[in-house]
């Protein structure tokens, strides 16, 4: 990306992450820039969740740093749109979506929200620009995983992001619902003009609009396209053993490990 | 002669309305954060509280508070999935309920004023009772009124909200210390094993029949006074316990609202 003229979005520069004492990432180096859509990859426990709450500022790195548009990051930075994985809501969950989606614009906010005409209208927006209007007044209990994942991706673009952090969207997805995740994900980032993060244990689903990739394992990571990151002799590297990648009817499968 | 003719049933009417609103507010935040066990447990931790000054010769309400604050403490320390947190919860429980059960073998003689705060006794409050109740009721709503949104938020989800900048363990804290507070205002009236039943019972039916969570609190506040209103009165006109009312009432509205519901759904269908 040396031809683009903005400066990046986000850059890791040579950024530690330590969990519970334990070296998760020894250094992780990369930028992001606007509109580019980049899928985070690797094993579970490689730090690809721990890698967005650096972002959010929830953690620290423990070493090298961190520029998020040219600053430290920090909590309640609303240039963020984020959206975690499903397994962290855990309780009941018989809210209607239309206020699943407010809390984007209001949530962090004390007092009560009352009922507004222009607050509604901006969650209407975003409940189109998901095509999710018709589970305005449903139940979050009673809608699909794929449903479900469109109201949290509403709720993130509800204070103009300008990177979006979305936290394995495709999990609980069979692949058809997959592909269609992606396709809305592309199209917010290309009519936004929004960086996308887009974490994943599986690349296929996003082959189709990915710029880079970015691949963490063994405790160490590396940036770059498709074709220059998803090979033999690279994650073999990374994880420090055997792996083989076939490519299949222009699909990708890594073999050797668990992804 | 009017029901409102003795000034008892008037302070037992205003304290039954102050309860009412405030397990009605309480309850559906208790749901939201899936912490309706914690609600259980409580009333239950306060009662080994009262027994315990009862027997070192301090008031019962002194010891409810105490404790019932200290498991508000200890709750809001327990990490980890929600299944394991109730089963440490539980654990806390017990312990409290044996603590409770020493102190009242402890006691020479029958520990009547520990058994008050067990059962309750909505038709013996005082005025000043009732004075007290309401300027408690006015800062626990005040709190609700200002942490609505981010506390939804946070219940709803932890994770995203607390990206947002909403400080979610403080405020995790600061609710269970309300709703300490709140079964330590209810207990000495419906009794520590009754609070639940106002805590959960009208909130429950609540979420049942409204996912607005503004409606879903009012509603809830509306059900849990005719919950007490009506058992109040039939307990006056029967000569009975109110407490029986209220439990017996609030089972049998939220079974109707589940069994229409279900007949909706298969005629739907």
């Amino acid at each position: 990306m040396e031809q683009t003229p903005s400066p990046p979005l986000l850059e890791f520069i040579n950024a530690g992450i330590q969990l519970g004492g334990q070296v998760i990432q020894k250094g992780i180096t990369f930028s992001l820039y606007r509109e580019q859509f980049v899928a985070v990859l690797g094993p579970n426990g490689a730090g690809k969740s721990t890698l967005l709450k650096l972002i959010l500022g929830l953690l620290k790195p423990t070493s090298g740093q961190i520029r998020l548009f040219g600053e430290t990051p920090r909590t309640g930075n609303r240039r963020i749109g984020y959206t975690p994985q499903f397994s962290s809501l855990e309780a009941s969950l018989t809210l209607r979506a239309r206020d699943i989606v407010g809390f984007g614009l209001d949530g962090h906010r004390w007092g009560m929200a009352l009922p507004n005409k222009m607050r509604a209208a901006k969650i209407t927006r975003a409940l189109e620009e998901v095509d999710g209007l018709h589970l305005a007044e449903a139940s979050f209990s009673e809608l699909s995983g794929g449903e479900r994942q469109r109201l949290l991706i509403a709720q993130a673009l509800l204070s103009d992001p300008e990177l979006l952090l979305l936290d394995e969207p495709l999990a609980s997805l069979d692949m058809s619902h997959a592909q269609e995740m992606v396709a809305l994900v592309d199209r917010i980032r290309r009519t936004r003009g929004t960086a996308v993060l887009f974490v994943t244990h599986d690349v296929n689903p996003v082959l189709p609009c990915l710029d880079k990739v970015l691949y963490l394992a063994g405790g160490q990571s590396t940036l770059g396209t498709v074709q220059d990151v998803i090979t033999t002799d690279n994650l073999s590297r990374l994880y420090g053993s055997r792996v083989e990648v076939l490519q299949s009817e222009g699909r990708l499968f890594v073999l050797g490990v668990d992804t | 002669m009017s029901i409102f003719h003795f000034e008892f049933m008037q302070n037992a009417f205003l304290a039954a309305t102050l309860v009412a609103a405030l397990g009605g507010v309480t309850g559906f935040f208790l749901i939201q954060r899936g912490m309706t066990f914690a609600g259980h447990a409580l009333p239950g931790i306060g009662f080994a509280g009262a027994a315990g000054a009862v027997w070192l010769g301090f008031s019962p309400l002194a010891g409810l508070v105490v404790f019932t604050l200290a498991g508000a403490g200890g709750i809001a320390k327990l990490k980890g999935d929600p299944r394991e947190r109730d089963l440490h919860i539980g654990m806390i429980l017990v312990t409290a309920l044996a603590l409770g059960l020493l102190f009242l073998s402890l006691y020479p003689g029958f520990a009547e004023p520990a058994y008050a705060i067990l059962f309750g006794s909505l038709l013996g409050i005082s005025k000043g009772e009732t004075q007290v109740m309401a300027i408690g009721s006015l800062f626990i709503g005040l709190f609700f009124v200002f942490a609505f949104r981010p506390l939804l938020f946070a219940s709803f989800d932890p994770q995203a909200a607390g990206a947002r900048g909403v400080p979610t363990r403080a405020l995790g804290a600061a609710f269970l210390v309300v709703t300490a507070l709140v079964v330590a205002l209810c207990a000495p009236i419906t009794g520590t094993l009754l609070v639940f039943t106002l805590l959960v019972a009208p909130s429950a039916i609540a979420t049942r029949l409204t996912a607005s969570p503004l409606k879903a609190v009012l509603l809830s506040v509306v059900l849990a006074e005719g919950l007490v209103w009506t058992a109040l009165t039939l307990a006056y006109f029967w000569n009975s316990v109110p407490g029986f009312f209220v439990a017996a009432l609030a089972f049998l509205v939220y079974l109707a609202v589940r069994l229409f519901q279900a007949y909706e759904h298969r005629r739907v269908k």
